[in-house]
């Protein structure tokens, strides 16, 4: 039954029992009227004045009628629309994560039925245009690996060969270090179309994060030395939680080296480790200057590097905090952007808390 | 000492037969998994590079059909798909080392050295360049007999050094073994690292042991 028959059916239902209410007590009212006629005369019938008649339809007959009008109409309509309500709680779950799944069909070919019809339909193209664009990274990146290679080769024999001349060899030098240079951003592509992919939980295991953060500070005090800039480990409680140890300490050192770059000379890091109730939080925030406000929605965005005008003293590929991101949330944590009202620049890493 | 290059993009198989005949390694090419396997059962190979992707038979059942006959040709895997899984699948296959693409010829040739001279199994204790000198078991370090402290990394890095023998060392293969990272850090660290040792090692003493070699990484030796 289509949904535009079953609402009218419901509200003809409805009106009907309403009607027949009504006509039960006009029915009755005529029939004393005509009763008193009958057994009194003309003056007794007079006594009926027309006026409280129909109030009294009205109040007996009418109210309840409008009473269950009311209750009736709005149980059944909720009845009618409760096929919407589910249809949307289910849209609501949908995610970039699950749309290779479709929505449940009722199947009785009223319009939900042929519009979840429509909507899956657009979520299976939508899915395989994602799909599309994360192997296309993912292939373009395999792809990319052996020309490189090749390249890097056949540069590093003309840098060796004692015909390449002095001035020549500089050169070569330097495509050879920007050659490294794609080599990496292409290593990092394929990483996040990997992450993508949900392929990143590999193994996992219980990681004694405090210790991860502890070569940190060791590596940082080191990276920072050049600007002087202060590092200071303000808490570090024991933390363990569940994954990949590899992937922390990579997600750490990005998070780490963004504090050094984006910092300024005799500027500060801190760094803070706690274990709550059901995560753990890791806070580092390191001072230099703030993004602008409009821009801080794009952080975690692919090739994004702050602002322009700053960009060509930061070296980087503008993919780190984005692969910090997708480490964060391949093991079901999060990583938040956050500038401090001192203008410190933060980031807070949660994750599950493990087993102790 | 003889190579087997099995490798089907012929390009790649060109340049690493270059690379490797400018070393004086005798080198011979195949392009497919089959005829590798046959060409390595018979011949008296000294190593055999294989690529992962290759037709008729993968580089990884190539070396599981040649361990299970009983051959200890060291292999060292070459493939486009640098992920860990890989690497694991490819050194339980009786791999003995793996090297992701893309990948430097100088780091295929230190990986190449170390995997021959691991393969005659001589291990010293104490290495020593010029007046420096670091034992392997102690982690002591001293130059011109005057001792030098290093923290736990920077000994890795000199050990890391020390083990290429004069060769180059790349930024990749310098991570790998001090660090362990399977990832580019993107970030200088080897650089902070080299520089620190630098100033520990060199800067008191001369001739300068650490050299820079740009655009490849770093090395152990006395200056050219």
């Amino acid at each position: 039954m289509t949904l535009r028959r079953r609402i009218s059916f419901y509200y003809a239902a409805t009106l009907s029992v309403s009607l027949v209410i009504v006509a039960f007590w006009s029915w009755f009212e005529f029939n004393e009227q005509r009763d008193a006629a009958l057994h009194g005369g003309a003056e007794a019938a007079m006594k009926h004045n027309p006026l409280v008649e129909t109030v009294e339809i009205i109040l007996l007959g009418g109210l309840p009628a409008l009473l269950l009008g009311i209750i009736g109409g709005s149980l059944l309509m909720q009845r009618a629309l409760r096929p919407i309500e589910e249809l949307t709680e289910v849209l609501e779950t949908t995610t970039a994560s699950n749309l290779a799944e479709p929505v449940p069909r009722s199947g009785n070919g009223d319009e939900l039925d042929r519009m979840t019809a429509v909507f899956n339909g657009m979520k299976e193209r939508l899915g395989a245009s994602f799909t599309q664009a994360r192997e296309f990274t993912l292939h373009a990146s395999h792809e990319l690996k052996t020309p490189l290679t090749i390249l890097h080769g056949t540069l590093e024999q003309m840098i060796e060969d004692g015909a390449t001349p002095i001035t020549h060899r500089e050169r070569i030098t330097s495509m050879l270090e920007e050659v490294q240079r794609l080599s990496g951003i292409v290593g990092q592509l394929a990483f996040l179309a990997k992450a993508d992919a949900g392929l990143l939980d590999s193994s996992r295991s219980t990681v004694a994060l405090h210790e991860l953060v502890r070569d940190l500070v060791e590596d940082l005090t080191l990276l920072s030395a050049a600007q002087n800039i202060t590092i200071t480990l303000h808490d570090c409680q024991p933390v363990h939680v569940t994954g990949d140890r590899m992937r922390l300490r990579q997600l750490l050192l990005i998070l780490g080296d963004n504090a050094v770059k984006h910092n300024h000379k005799n500027g500060g890091i801190t760094l803070a480790l706690h274990q709550g109730e059901a995560h753990a939080t890791f806070r580092i925030t390191n001072t230099g200057p703030a993004l602008p406000p409009e821009l801080r929605p794009r952080v975690f965005d692919r090739f994004f590097r702050g602002d322009p005008s700053h960009s060509s003293t930061v070296e980087g590929s503008g993919l780190g905090l984005s692969i910090a991101e997708s480490i964060a949330k391949s093991h079901h944590g999060s990583l938040v952007f956050q500038v401090l009202e001192d203008t410190r620049t933060q980031l807070t890493l949660t994750l599950p808390a493990g087993q102790k | 000492m003889h190579v087997l290059i099995v490798e089907d993009d012929p390009k790649t198989a060109a340049l690493l037969a270059s690379a490797l005949r400018q070393e004086e390694f005798e080198v011979s090419n195949v392009a497919d998994g089959e005829s590798g396997l046959q060409l390595a059962l018979a011949g008296n190979f000294d190593v055999l590079l294989v690529d992962i992707m290759l037709p008729k038979r993968t580089g990884l059942s190539l070396v599981r059909e040649l361990r299970q006959q009983g051959r200890t040709t060291p292999v060292i895997m070459l493939s486009a798909r640098g992920e860990v899984e890989q690497r694991v699948e490819g050194l339980n296959a009786g791999a003995d080392d793996y090297l992701p693409k893309p990948f430097a010829m100088s780091e295929l040739l230190a990986r190449l050295r170390s995997l021959l001279r691991r393969n005659v199994g001589h291990k010293p204790t104490v290495l020593g360049l010029a007046d420096l000198t670091y034992d392997v078991g102690t982690r002591e370090t001293r130059r011109a007999g005057k001792r030098i402290e290093l923290s736990s990394r920077e000994s890795l890095l000199l050990e890391c050094l020390f083990r290429a023998e004069g060769g180059v060392v790349s930024r990749r293969d310098i991570i790998t073994s001090v660090w362990e990272y399977d990832f580019d850090p993107g970030t200088n660290l080897v650089d902070v690292y080299v520089r620190r040792l630098r100033e520990k090692i060199d800067r008191d003493h001369s001739p300068a042991l650490i050299q820079t070699v740009r655009g490849f990484g770093y090395a152990l030796r006395l200056q050219p």
